[in-house]
């Protein structure tokens, strides 16, 4: 625990200096409020607000959530139905790229325009950003697996589902969990795209409010605890992989501490 | 393989988890406070109360599901949706008041008002929702558009309009002829740059003259304290920020120098189907916001207060300098809150074509009625 904390240390003294200057150069009135505030104003808002920020969080939260678990599912289902059979695999590949080449700021209105406010366009919305990731990892999983176990299990007889389960599906976890990983960061954002286009709650509205009343402290509240947020759920993503592939750590660890 | 159903079983338990943590929060949020513009936080499998917000307009009887909103004495309250223009602010207080003080429920309605800027015309004109706000801009240009969008304008919020080009006053920016060889940062309308021009000629100044650049999703003083001179911005709201920031500004109002930009800003819009099917929604309706804003006028205080309840996000003191000085705007001159003149449709609408900010002339008298108003 100590050795992690020490690796963190550059970095937090790093995070710790440019927050002094800002709040140096704000109380110089170098850089005007409106314009960036200092950070003590946004950590006095965040507690002063912490009441209706906690409610517009949990809104968000639930949503981002929610999300995030059904384009799992989905990316997961989309990736297993490519990869049993060809013709699903044509027609829904390009398919998939386009869908993420839609600017999500112009397809959230329509969305909400359909589906009215309220939760399922929200989470329309969070699913169209998450899904991809999964679904694209896991197809590249699934066409990196060793070939030669594949050969070894028709040899034994094995059908195409006890191959899945047996070598594809196992295999692919790592990449599985590395699409989920970018999952679970886009969500928080997507679930607050999703509020800029319609409601009375949520962080997204929120900020807008904020922002839009010129309360830069708060909206600056609001932008942290969206990253406190989308932390939080890539650290679950990355507690929930070493439960599950406790083989993998070492490579898990390699890309978020590099060890010496 | 054991670990495909680890996942399995965890994904299952994340579900119920948060289906559980979101269902109960909901049951609190009914029992302390059944405001039902409160987050619409129905995760699918717990509620049904979605189809509040998509019911159908035309409909004259409450459905049996709003029942469970109960904080007016009344259970048979229609629930209809208000689309807002932007961000609750000022503009809005009389039908934020006209919900609190209970002026809704007195004509058997409960409104729902939702915050959107991207698509509330549409969800008016669609039928979404019965009720929006446009300015007559906007009305103008969605019904003269190809798609021909079916919208009316009932009511105007405020009788003049109260937008204009800002700057900091250090520029030295007093007439529309100083914003020769200045930077203009605008939100990327043809509308804004219309108006410049047509400002410009009145003083026999060279719009060509003038830089522009697009800003919109930044704000206005952070861009005239970086790279821009001036700004179109609305004094309710944005110019008293300055003041209360004490941020000098110099401010020169449309309708000062050329009287066909006093358009009717903020208006109350419906569609031709409630206008055709249901015109007593819309009696009621207006019957209750006009009580809403005549409020507004007389206790500005009281206002203040309902815009907080709706957003307490807001500064209390931008919003109660914004409320005073607004206050005095909703009726102005007018005869009764809500009236709006053919004259003024019709010379904003050929000042329009002239500049061809609309794609096709219309007649302005089916853009707007004041039939409606009680």
């Amino acid at each position: 625990m100590w050795s992690r904390f020490r690796k963190a240390i550059p970095a937090l003294i790093v995070l710790a200096m440019m927050l002094g200057m800002l709040q140096v150069l704000s109380m110089a009135k170098i850089i005007h409020s409106f314009v960036l505030p200092a950070p003590a104003a946004v950590f006095s808002a965040l507690i002063t607000q912490k009441e209706i920020l906690w409610l517009h969080c949990r809104e968000t939260l639930t949503i981002a959530s929610l999300g995030f678990i059904l384009s799992i599912i989905l990316g997961i289902i989309i990736a297993l139905l490519m990869d049993a059979f060809t013709l699903v695999y044509r027609a829904l590949y390009p398919l998939l790229v386009v869908s993420q080449t839609i600017p999500t700021m112009i397809i959230t209105p329509v969305i909400v325009l359909m589906f009215g406010y309220g939760v399922v366009p929200r989470l329309i919305v969070v699913l169209l950003v998450c899904f991809f990731p999964v679904a694209i990892n896991l197809l590249q999983g699934f066409s990196d697996v060793d070939k030669d176990q594949i050969k070894l299990m028709h040899s034994l007889g094995a059908n195409k589902w006890e191959i899945l389960r047996h070598v594809k599906f196992p295999s692919s976890l790592v990449h599985l969990f590395s699409g989920i990983r970018i999952s679970a960061t886009y969500c928080v954002m997507a679930a607050v795209l999703a509020e800029w286009s319609g409601g009375m709650s949520g962080l997204g509205i929120y900020m807008l409010r904020t922002k839009r009343a010129y309360s830069f402290d708060r909206m600056f509240a609001s932008i942290i605890l969206i990253i406190i947020l989308s932390l939080l759920l890539y650290y679950f993503v990355i507690v929930v992989e070493r439960l599950v592939m406790p083989w993998q750590r070492a490579t898990v660890t390699y890309d978020l501490r590099r060890e010496k | 393989m054991k670990k495909a159903k680890v996942i399995l079983i965890i994904l299952i338990m994340l579900i119920l988890v948060v289906s559980i943590v979101s269902c109960q929060k909901q049951n609190s949020q009914k029992g302390n406070d059944t405001r039902s513009d409160q987050d619409q936080a129905d995760v699918g499998d717990c509620s049904q109360t979605e189809s509040g917000s998509k019911q159908e307009l035309a409909d004259e009887s409450p459905s049996p599901g709003d029942s469970m909103e109960t904080k007016h004495v009344n259970t048979q309250l229609q629930k209809i949706t208000f689309v807002l223009d932007w961000t609750p602010n000022t503009n809005h207080s009389g039908l934020f008041l006209a919900q609190q003080q209970g002026y809704y429920a007195e004509e058997g309605l409960d409104v729902d008002f939702q915050e959107s800027d991207m698509n509330f015309i549409e969800m008016v004109a669609t039928g979404s929702a019965p009720f929006g706000i446009a300015s007559q801009e906007q009305v103008l240009q969605a019904r003269s558009s190809e798609a021909e969008i079916p919208i009316v304008a009932v009511a105007a919020i405020l009788q003049h309009n109260t937008s204009g080009f800002a700057s900091p006053a250090g520029r030295g920016i007093t007439t529309p002829r100083d914003f020769e060889d200045k930077t203009y940062s605008g939100w990327g309308t043809e509308l804004e740059l219309a108006f410049i021009e047509t400002l410009m000629k009145q003083e026999e100044a060279d719009f060509a003259k003038v830089n522009i650049i697009n800003q919109s999703a930044s704000n206005y003083i952070a861009a005239m304290e970086s790279e821009a001179d001036f700004a179109w911005i609305y004094w309710g709201w944005d110019g008293i920020n300055c003041e209360l920031q004490a941020y000098p500004l110099n401010f020169i109002l449309l309708q000062d120098i050329d009287p066909r930009l006093d358009f009717y800003s903020p208006t109350i819009i419906t569609n031709e189907t409630v206008i055709n099917d249901n015109p007593e929604l819309i009696r009621r309706f207006l019957r209750a916001t006009a009580k809403g804003y005549s409020l507004a006028v007389a206790e500005p205080d009281k206002a203040v207060e309902a815009v907080l309840e709706m957003a307490p996000e807001l500064d209390r003191e931008l919003v109660s300098a914004s409320q005073k000085w607004l206050s005095k705007k909703y009726i102005d001159d007018a005869s009764v809150w809500g009236t709006m003149e053919l004259e003024i449709w019709l010379s904003f609408k050929n000042w329009m074509l002239q500049y061809g900010v609309l794609e096709n002339d219309l007649d302005p008298a089916q853009a707007f009625t004041n039939d409606y108003l009680p």
